[in-house]
């Protein structure tokens, strides 16, 4: 009895393998080659002075994908933005380099997972900033995007000299702060920038709706604007009545 | 009872688990392609256009989005070739067939990159081409000097009762010269797909010739094409196009004068076309030489020069999709009875419209062009000097020196070598800056040293260590020259020229309309109606309508179509003109 299993149990893998053994003659669309990733154009980035890690949007490097005016996708790339020079980084996995890429070659970013939100992107855009007569490409946090879309520049500036005494010498070290700037853009293309979300900015949104967005703010917990989800909250409402 | 069942389960893990293995590869093994091609006639004069809908079967997902269309006469030489771009499974247009054209039987064949795998997938159909000026036509036999019409007639009768999942409404089947035809069409059979298109064609025939398959016997014949693929193609040596034209070839480096693939060696190719803005594609080759490269669509269109980053003696070959290993061999004979009157008819009709000065006008519904978006190697111009705004220097040395910051120039051995001696890192300030000369990388500065003030546009210096996808440079300097130079370049390795091609056009035939001819001029249309793109409404019958010509003789009206779920669709009736 045990002979004969073994004969079968031979048999059959004797069987199996010229099957697995076959396949290897067909064709495998999934093994090739279909298309060529994009290319991702930077410079390499050496600063003498190491940059404020308070000025990076992420602290480590974070897995993402990188949008290309092309409309190639560069995915799964380790990047970090740093608002203070308003760039995205890139890290280089063979040389470890730090690339600062073009921004004319981006559209937008995406980061995989921030501290647990998989839904934080970047997109660029063109604006008129104070201190420039033209426009400027900066790259915005896009926080809500519907018939209203709203996104914030994570600007910053500089607050102050701190001295520090490293390896006991004394060096000038600066003091940033973030001061986020946020544009607000309607479906006719319209956008207003704005530093804070004070009741004068705020019903100037919308002047026809002011009553409306005086009750939305009473009915609020706090009455202000403040944090994110409060902001993000406020545009939701602001989309919903514009709607209307 | 253990045992039985500690059997059962070898059983299982040795039998079936494989199986599935196997079955879920074989599912990829099976992504063969299929291509039908509906022309508005089989017989041409040439001169003239040859209008054609080409329908494309594939994987949902996996669909190619070019396909080759090449027209060959007897003894495999190329007429013409074109790219086709696949949208929505159809693509359409037309071709001029060159009035150089000899008489004779023509071949048309088909297909996609990936169908080259097994050249018996083509799609293959049978044309006869008859040049004006040959009056012997010597190609045909000459055994059926006469028609016989009672073997046309049978055949006729045989037609007339032709249909598909489709239903032409005809009032009736004889019309006057002039006369209006009206036609309906209804969807028969159909379940719930919805056509996506039709494509109709109302032509003069001649009958007995070219009853090609239509494209529901083309397409049903799922498991002989299945079976030709699958035993042609044991390898995908040739790559599916999914969204861009592929560009395969090999490098064959020379050894001691004798050509042969050196295992040792890769190489590194690089892809460029002359341009304003430093642009480069690249790619590595395997240890053989083989590359396969995504061309952007930057660069369809354009000549492109391709070579390899490596000096010394090799060459480029790179594969020519038009290339065919199967010679002519005719799919429907041409030498029937009748063939030659109609030739000299056909031959007649276009001399005479000619003499009328009849122009077909071609519609063109969407041009196909190359994108606006340039593989620049580097986005933003750190500067730009302009060598006019300054005195005449009279070589690169004294460019350099005189009006471009930061490059430095120096002789060494007889040979110039430049490099950007402040770049980020600068222990490797040594290595050479990358030279692109009216866009495309060079070897080195010796070959732009003679360029004088007077011969350069401007020039864009980058004295950074700048990334381009895995390639790196130190620092880049582009020089715009004002007589296209890169021309006159000697590499120092192998190069060659690349033509790429774009997508014909979609086009079609203007309708004819009655109140264009001159009323005393005749109508010698032998074509009556080409509609290459038709979506009629679903579960809606749709009706056309065209005009008879002057010339009596027996038309088609032919017409092939496919579903949304890409199931064909065809029906055909034949009419009179008395």
């Amino acid at each position: 009895m045990k002979t004969r299993y073994i004969l079968l149990y031979i048999i059959l893998l004797l069987t199996t393998s010229t099957t697995i053994f076959c396949q290897s003659n067909c064709i495998c669309l999934s093994e090739v080659k279909t298309t060529t990733e994009p290319y991702l154009s930077g410079e390499l980035f050496t600063s003498e002075v190491s940059l404020d890690t308070v000025t990076f949007f992420n602290n480590e490097w974070l897995p993402g994908d990188i949008y290309l005016v092309s409309g190639g996708i560069l995915k799964n790339k380790k990047i970090r933005y740093n608002g203070l020079l308003d760039e995205l980084f890139c890290l280089n996995p063979l040389s470890n380099h730090i690339l600062k890429l073009d921004k004319e070659a981006i559209i937008q970013f995406r980061f995989y997972n921030l501290q647990g939100d998989t839904s934080v992107y970047f997109k660029k855009l063109k604006v008129k900033r104070s201190f420039s007569s033209d426009t400027t490409e900066i790259y915005v946090q896009v926080l809500f995007n519907r018939n209203v879309s709203l996104y914030v520049l994570h600007n910053f500036y500089l607050d102050g000299i701190k001295e520090d005494r490293i390896n006991n010498k004394l060096i000038q070290k600066n003091i940033y702060k973030e001061a986020p700037f946020y544009y607000l853009k309607f479906l006719n293309g319209k956008m207003v920038g704005f530093k804070r979300f004070n009741r004068k900015t705020i019903y100037s949104f919308a002047p026809e709706r002011k009553d409306l967005i005086r009750k939305f703010l009473k009915e609020g917990i706090t009455g202000r604007i403040n944090t994110n989800q409060e902001i993000i909250r406020f545009a939701e409402y602001l989309s919903s009545i514009i709607d209307q | 009872m253990k045992t039985f069942q500690f059997n059962i389960l070898i059983l299982f893990i040795l039998f079936i688990l494989p199986r599935i293995a196997y079955a879920q590869k074989d599912y990829d093994s099976l992504s063969f392609e299929r291509i039908y091609l509906h022309t508005d006639r089989a017989i041409y004069i040439a001169g003239e256009n040859l209008f054609y809908t080409m329908y494309y079967q594939g994987n949902p997902g996996k669909m190619s989005r070019y396909a080759y269309l090449i027209i060959r006469d007897q003894d495999n030489s190329i007429a013409t070739n074109v790219r086709l771009e696949i949208n929505n499974q159809i693509s359409y247009g037309s071709i001029f067939l060159s009035d150089t054209l000899k008489s004779g039987p023509y071949q048309i064949l088909c297909y996609t990159n990936l169908m080259r795998n097994a050249e018996d997938t083509y799609f293959k159909k049978d044309i006869v081409i008859a040049n004006r000026f040959d009056e012997k036509l010597s190609f045909l036999s000459g055994q059926y000097r006469k028609a016989e019409p009672t073997v046309s007639r049978k055949k006729l009768s045989e037609n007339r009762t032709t249909h598909g999942n489709l239903y032409i409404h005809l009032d009736k089947e004889e019309f006057n010269p002039r006369e209006k035809i009206v036609f309906t069409v209804e969807q028969t059979n159909m379940l719930d797909d919805s056509i996506t298109n039709l494509s109709i064609s109302v032509s003069e025939i001649l009958p007995g010739y070219s009853d090609e398959p239509s494209i529901s016997d083309y397409f049903k014949d799922n498991k002989e094409l299945s079976r030709i693929h699958n035993s042609s193609a044991k390898s995908c040596k040739f790559v599916p196009e999914f969204s861009r034209a592929v560009l395969q070839g090999r490098v064959i480096a020379v050894t001691s004068s004798v050509t042969k693939p050196d295992s040792s060696n890769k190489y590194l190719l690089l892809l460029s076309t002359p341009d304003t803005l430093a642009n480069l594609q690249f790619t590595s080759t395997d240890s053989l030489g083989s590359f396969t490269i995504f061309l952007d669509p930057y660069y369809d269109g354009k000549e492109l020069i391709i070579r390899t980053k490596e000096q010394g003696k090799a060459s480029i070959e790179i594969d020519d999709k038009c290339s065919l290993t199967q010679s002519f061999n005719s799919v429907s004979p041409y030498d029937i009875p009748g063939m030659r009157e109609y030739l000299i008819r056909s031959d007649k009709i276009a001399q005479v419209r000619r003499y009328y000065n009849y122009k077909e006008i071609i519609d063109t519904q969407k041009v196909f062009l190359s994108s606006p978006i340039i593989p620049a190697v580097y986005q933003k111009v750190y500067s730009r000097i302009h060598p006019e705004e300054y005195m005449d220097l009279p070589d690169f040395v004294e460019v350099s020196r005189e009006i471009v910051p930061a490059l430095k120039i120096s002789k060494k051995h007889e040979n110039f070598v430049s490099s950007y001696p402040s770049l980020q890192y600068k222990s490797n300030s040594d290595i050479e800056p990358t030279i692109f000369l009216d866009g495309v990388p060079i070897d080195d500065v010796n070959q732009i040293i003679h360029l004088g003030s007077k011969n350069i546009k401007y020039i864009e210096t980058i004295p950074l260590i700048r990334y381009y996808g895995e390639m790196s440079f130190h620092g880049i300097l582009s020089v715009i020259s004002n007589n296209q130079a890169i021309n006159n370049i000697h590499f120092k390795g192998p190069l060659i020229k690349y033509q790429a091609i774009l997508s014909q056009s979609y086009t079609q035939p203007e309708a004819f309309k009655p109140e264009n001819i001159v009323n005393h001029h005749p109508d010698l249309r032998q074509v009556l109606l080409w509609e290459p793109a038709c979506v009629p409404a679903k579960n809606e019958s749709k009706q056309f309508e065209c005009y008879a010509s002057d010339l009596k003789g027996v038309y088609k009206i032919n017409i092939q179509g496919i579903s949304s779920d890409g199931s064909p669709v065809k029906a055909s009736a034949i009419i009179t003109i008395k």
